[in-house]
């Protein structure tokens, strides 16, 4: 199950998305002007941020990394890192408690 | 469209919290696991957090970022596509701190029940008249969903400012910045990809 085909091209696949896309992305904003929807639309309704809980990995950086590409796709490898473990352990609890499996 | 925290009133936090945990709950139970589809599941996972980093410029100046809610409700189903979305938002919340942790709740039901719910109804309506067909559908599906999604989340900050503004205000706002884009639709050409796979 670990090397199934199917992990391996996800993997991948993620992989590409988050080394050369993600970069690729924020380099093209930093080319334009923007401003992210839901901003305009806080700004609309004079909404505003609650810090009420510091993210250890707030906002996709890494301490002590400075540049901000490499800290994004080392968040997005670590993101993934995760949701992959939590998934798989979530599913294998799952399986055991004899949820569905046919 | 993960929504910080302060945006939203505590009792609508709430509110969301409670709906998307008795969905999850459900789709615990629900889900059906067969040896061939864990694999799905851990590769899905890794395709939506990764895909999720990306933010594209979109006329009018905003940005457009695929969720792949509906993507995963088409490829694992209603269900499946709760749980994964589930995974992916929490982890964003806890440990990037994208999206707030009181309105988790909230976005976990507009991009990890509505999405996912609404893609695979419409590409599951559009699959039974042949595969040309149900490519269709999950373009529509994906589309549609952000559609919803948004609606959803209009709802949630026109309720949360109810006495400030009205919702005719916020849900147009938040819809017509996800009509343009609707990028789950993109979600059409992986399926197609994955047939071939």
């Amino acid at each position: 199950m670990m090397l199934s085909r199917t992990i391996v091209w996800g993997l991948t696949l993620s992989l590409v998305l988050i080394v050369f896309f993600t970069p690729l992305s924020m380099w093209i904003l930093s080319k334009v002007e923007y401003r992210e929807g839901l901003e305009v639309v806080a700004d609309k309704l004079n909404l505003t941020n609650l810090e009420l809980y510091r993210a250890p990995l707030h906002d996709y950086l890494i301490p002590g990394v400075e540049n901000e590409y490499l800290a994004t796709i080392i968040a997005g490898v670590i993101g993934v890192a995760i949701a992959v473990a939590v998934t798989t352990l979530i599913l294998k609890l799952i399986a055991v408690k004899g949820g569905g499996r046919r | 469209m993960h929504i910080p925290d302060g945006y939203l009133v505590l009792r609508i936090c709430i509110i969301f919290y409670i709906l998307s945990g008795i969905f999850i709950l459900i789709a615990i139970r629900k889900i059906r696991l067969h040896e061939e589809s864990i694999p799905l599941y851990i590769s899905m996972v890794a395709i939506i957090f990764a895909a999720q980093m990306l933010d594209w410029p979109i006329p009018g100046g905003t940005t457009a970022h695929f969720t792949g809610g509906a993507l995963a409700g088409i490829i694992l189903g209603s269900w499946g596509g709760t749980l994964v979305m589930t995974i992916v938002l929490a982890i964003q919340a806890i440990i990037f701190g994208d999206g707030g942790v009181l309105t988790l709740g909230a976005n976990i039901w507009n991009m990890g029940v509505i999405a996912p719910f609404t893609g695979y109804t419409l590409y599951t309506l559009f699959r039974r008249y042949g595969y040309t067909a149900s490519i269709a559908g999950a373009f529509i599906g994906g589309w549609l969903s952000s559609i919803i999604a948004s609606l959803f989340a209009g709802l949630q900050l026109g309720l949360s400012t109810i006495f400030l503004y009205p919702i005719t205000v916020t849900i147009p706002v938040m819809i017509l910045y996800h009509l343009g884009f609707g990028f789950d639709r993109w979600c059409g050409l992986w399926r197609s990809c994955s047939l071939h796979a």
